[in-house]
């Protein structure tokens, strides 16, 4: 038998070298190998000198622990230093006189000697030729002696250039060595680098810890001018065509200077790290009252929903009520360990729509419910469920009969909802579910419309009946797709709300929203967005002053644009005036209709993006008015932004952002042991329900309204059910 | 040359003496020389120590399109020199500028760094086409800490 094969990946990066194998290191300082007034070759830029670098550098393996790594130090010569240089340099050209190719024209050698034996000769009689004139050197020899450091030749450095390079073979490491000094030495001319590699045990400890620490001690002075480094001092050119070099895709202008630092103050959100203009990295944020509504875009994976959940968590812990929706479950796994704390475990609520065993403790919603509502909140009601249902089943403009039919079975649950709670029983309301009987069963809808006004009972009685075979099945298709899933009909199926996002904002509550896992979760998701701006909007009721700030995240804008095309623009515009703060993400800004991008962008105090698409980019480099080019943004790397925010009344330009996990951030606050404590919080926070309690009573829901309204049992039902729960 | 050799004598006696006198003066004034030579440079290799310990690596990120001139890298080289300059209290043993040219994962990264001190000069771009970034080993944020709960936000 043949043993089966592992294709699968090995975990975790890739393999890195184990520390106890064995590392061989080549270590050489280049210096000057002749006196240093004398100049090595000007290399000029083109092609870059730095091209042979990255060739070389890119036969590193580093993922088998090869290194290889060139430092130049510098530290400026001051003009005085560099004047008395001179001096010195033209004291001794004056010393020796005439002189060419370095060698003495007059003085001490043969030409001095035979000087000597002819003023003998003639009794000491000066020659013409031993002139004091014929001792002085001409100006070239000055101009040689003085060499690169002639007065204007710019700024000189005092040079320590070190080469290293290392590996797990002997071999490898010297041929990477010998790769490098064969970089430098096209450096060669008049004056030429050598090696100089150390050889005793304490020169070898020396050059590693100015290797390693920066310290400038070379092995001997050497001066070396701008023309002679110019290849060196730089980051590689456009005129350098290795492939391996590291470039950004194009400039981003720097942060503002007066970005607030975030150290977890409870009037700033935090942004991401940030480079300020020190070069240090902090936590850059934005104010509260000048983060009304934000935009992130990018493509998906590239940390979106990593960056909402840190402000979530952030502005959690700061006593702010949070909601966010987490369509993949993962964010609210990644937060719990961090809202396990005792001070925060009364405000959290979590929907979680992922599990379904029986005796799971669930919560449940109604988007009917009428639970403390009026007769006025009956059409908001209706266009919250008709619009999160039109948005998750992608009807726009092309299904009017069947929203409307929706429409008018919402408005007709919605109102026996308001009488069945001011009769005192909340828990007869109907629910999703309750559509479907609505238009499917006729004798149930025949046996409650008398319960309703004349109006509504006119559409049933006359228009309905000319539309229900094309219409119906359209709305009950959401309803039979709902029923798929047990975790949705435990959500949906319960005539009483646990989950109120009204309450939530006014008492501050920490909201996760987690529909993964279950059939439809963009029906989920639409509803709930669409309740939150309900929501929102019902605060018109209360003071100003007294509306409490809620952050709000949700993602996948484009889903919940194909309903209604002014919903997005309205939440844009409307919630911020209600204290509710929403944040926005999507992958595809331009899949969005014009009108709602034109509200998104012409609102956001907010805008970010990861790397996005070309056309994504030029979109949203066009909005920044092309302080950022496009190609900058496709490049960004993953978990890097570029963002541009309000700051004190004023956009900011856009400015580089790198994101940061909560596990960095929020090291402070991980408390893992407490998430027990914090899913018994929750089930007490929500009033949880176990799921085949829920199912139970949805079984006879139908049948126990019917009854409380009309005093007789279902038809279907009364047979067999039992006759006390059909007695009003 | 006699009479000079007394004269001569004498003089020489004299210094002799005055050596003599003078000596524990001498050996103390080479004493507290010594020392202040010795505490300068103990000063000077503290200041070094400290200021090698506390350095700052960003990395300068050109663009595909970087393309600087003579002139440009010669304004670069003058602003390079001001990194000693802003560590002006450090010898120059331990306030170079280091320009590090190493591989990553396949690439040719280009690192700048200099003592802390002159941070602000090495996070300030000097090509017009070149991004300074913080370097990974830079990238030391510290973990929030909230305040104490507040009651609820208006």
């Amino acid at each position: 038998m043949t043993a089966p094969v592992d294709l699968a990946k090995p975990a975790g990066d890739r393999p890195r070298p184990a520390a106890s194998s064995p590392r061989y290191v080549q270590r050489a300082e280049l210096v000057l190998a002749m006196p240093d007034h004398k100049p090595l070759a000007s290399l000029g830029l083109n092609p870059d000198p730095l091209q042979q670098l990255a060739a070389a550098l890119s036969t590193v393996r580093t993922e088998t622990g090869e290194r290889a790594d060139v430092v130049l130090d510098l530290v400026p010569v001051s003009e005085r230093q560099l004047t008395r240089r001179r001096r010195r340099l033209l004291a001794a050209a004056r010393r020796r006189g005439p002189s060419a190719y370095g060698e003495k024209l007059t003085g001490l050698g043969w030409g001095g000697l035979a000087d000597s034996v002819t003023a003998a000769w003639t009794g000491g009689a000066k020659t013409p030729s031993s002139s004091r004139a014929q001792k002085l050197p001409r100006m070239t020899d000055l101009r040689d002696a003085v060499g690169k450091f002639e007065p204007g030749g710019g700024a000189v450095f005092a040079v320590q250039l070190l080469l290293r390079t290392a590996a797990a073979h002997p071999q490898a490491a010297l041929a990477r060595m010998h790769q490098l000094l064969a970089v430098f030495a096209v450096t060669s001319g008049e004056n030429y680098l050598k090696p100089r590699q150390p050889r005793t045990r304490h020169a070898v400890a020396a050059f590693d810890r100015r290797f390693t620490t920066g310290e400038f001690a070379p092995a001997r002075r050497q001066w070396m001018t701008v023309p002679e480094l110019a290849g060196f001092l730089k980051p590689p050119t456009a005129k350098c065509n290795a492939s391996g070099v590291v470039r950004s895709g194009g400039l981003v202008p720097p942060a503002p200077a007066n970005l607030p630092v975030y150290t977890g103050q409870p009037d700033l959100v935090p942004l991401g790290a940030v480079t300020y203009s020190d070069g240090r990295e902090r936590i850059g944020a934005a104010r509260v009252k000048d983060l009304l509504f934000g935009l992130s875009l990018g493509k998906s994976g590239h940390g979106k929903t990593e960056a909402a959940l840190v402000q979530a968590i952030a502005l959690a812990h700061n006593g702010y009520g949070v909601w966010f929706l987490d369509p993949h479950g993962e964010a609210w796994a990644r937060a719990k360990p961090y809202l396990a704390h005792p001070q925060l475990m009364a405000r959290v609520w979590e929907i979680n729509l992922a599990e379904a065993e029986p005796d799971q403790m669930v919560v449940s919603w109604n988007p009917l419910s009428m639970e403390g509502c009026t007769a006025k909140d009956v059409q908001t009601v209706v266009r919250s469920v008709t619009e999160g249902i039109a948005a998750a089943q992608d009807w726009g403009n092309h299904a009017p009969r069947a929203r409307t039919v929706l429409a008018r079975a919402s408005q007709a649950l919605a109102l026996l909802n308001l009488k069945a709670v001011a009769s005192g029983r909340p828990d007869l309301q109907g629910t999703l579910f309750q559509l479907r009987t609505w238009l499917t069963d006729d004798d149930w809808r025949e046996a409650l419309l008398p319960q309703l006004p004349p109006r509504v009972r006119a559409y049933w009685e006359k228009t309905f009946p000319k539309l229900a075979s094309d219409a119906v099945p359209t709305v009950t298709y959401v309803m039979d797709r709902l029923d798929t899933s047990q975790s949705l009909q435990a959500f949906f199926g319960s005539p009483r709300s646990g989950y109120d996002v009204r309450t939530a904002m006014d008492t501050d509550r920490i909201v996760f929203v987690c529909p993964s896992g279950s059939e439809s979760d963009a029906l989920v998701s639409c509803l709930l967005i669409h309740d939150l701006h309900r929501a929102g909007l019902s605060r018109q009721d209360t003071p100003k002053h007294q509306r409490h700030t809620f952050w709000a995240w949700g993602d996948e804008l484009t889903a919940l644009d194909s309903s209604s095309k002014g919903f997005l623009a309205a939440i844009a515009e409307q919630l911020r005036k209600y204290e509710v703060r929403f944040i926005g993400m999507t992958q595809m800004a331009l899949r969005l209709s014009a009108i709602t991008r034109q509200a998104l962008l012409q609102n956001q105090s907010l805008l970010s993006t990861c790397a996005a698409d070309y056309d994504e980019a030029a979109f949203v480099a066009k909005r920044w008015n092309c302080h950022v080019t496009p190609e900058t943004i496709t490049e960004l790397p993953k978990y890097h932004y570029v963002m541009s925010i309000n700051l004190d009344g004023a956009r900011t330009k856009p400015f580089r952002v790198r994101g940061l996990p909560v596990e960095e951030i929020f090291a402070h606050y991980d408390n893992p042991a407490g998430i027990p404590d914090l899913d018994k919080a929750i089930d007490t926070n929500l009033r949880r329900r176990p799921v085949g309690e829920i199912l139970a009573d949805l079984e006879d829901l139908d049948a126990e309204i019917l009854a409380h309204f009309t005093g007789r049992p279902h038809p279907g039902t009364a047979a067999g059910g039992d006759p006390t729960t059909v007695i009003d | 040359m006699r009479a000079d050799l007394p004269g001569r004598v004498q003089r020489f006696f004299d210094i002799a003496h005055w050596i003599a006198w003078s000596a524990p003066y001498l050996a103390l004034l080479v004493l507290v020389g010594g020392i202040i030579a010795i505490a300068v440079a103990l000063l000077r290799a503290q200041r070094v120590t400290e200021a090698l310990a506390d350095r700052v690596t960003v990395e300068v990120v050109p663009t595909s399109t970087f393309d600087p001139g003579e002139g440009e890298i010669g304004r670069w080289a003058h602003q390079l020199s001001r990194v000693r300059y802003a560590a002006a209290a450090t010898p120059a043993r331990g306030a170079a500028a280091r320009l590090r040219y190493t591989v990553e994962d396949g690439t040719m990264h280009c690192y700048l760094e200099g003592p802390a001190t002159a941070s602000a000069v090495l996070a300030m771009p000097g090509f017009a086409e070149v991004e300074v970034r913080a370097a990974r080993a830079e990238q030391t944020i510290q973990p929030v800490r909230f305040p104490s709960q507040r009651e609820g936000k208006q």
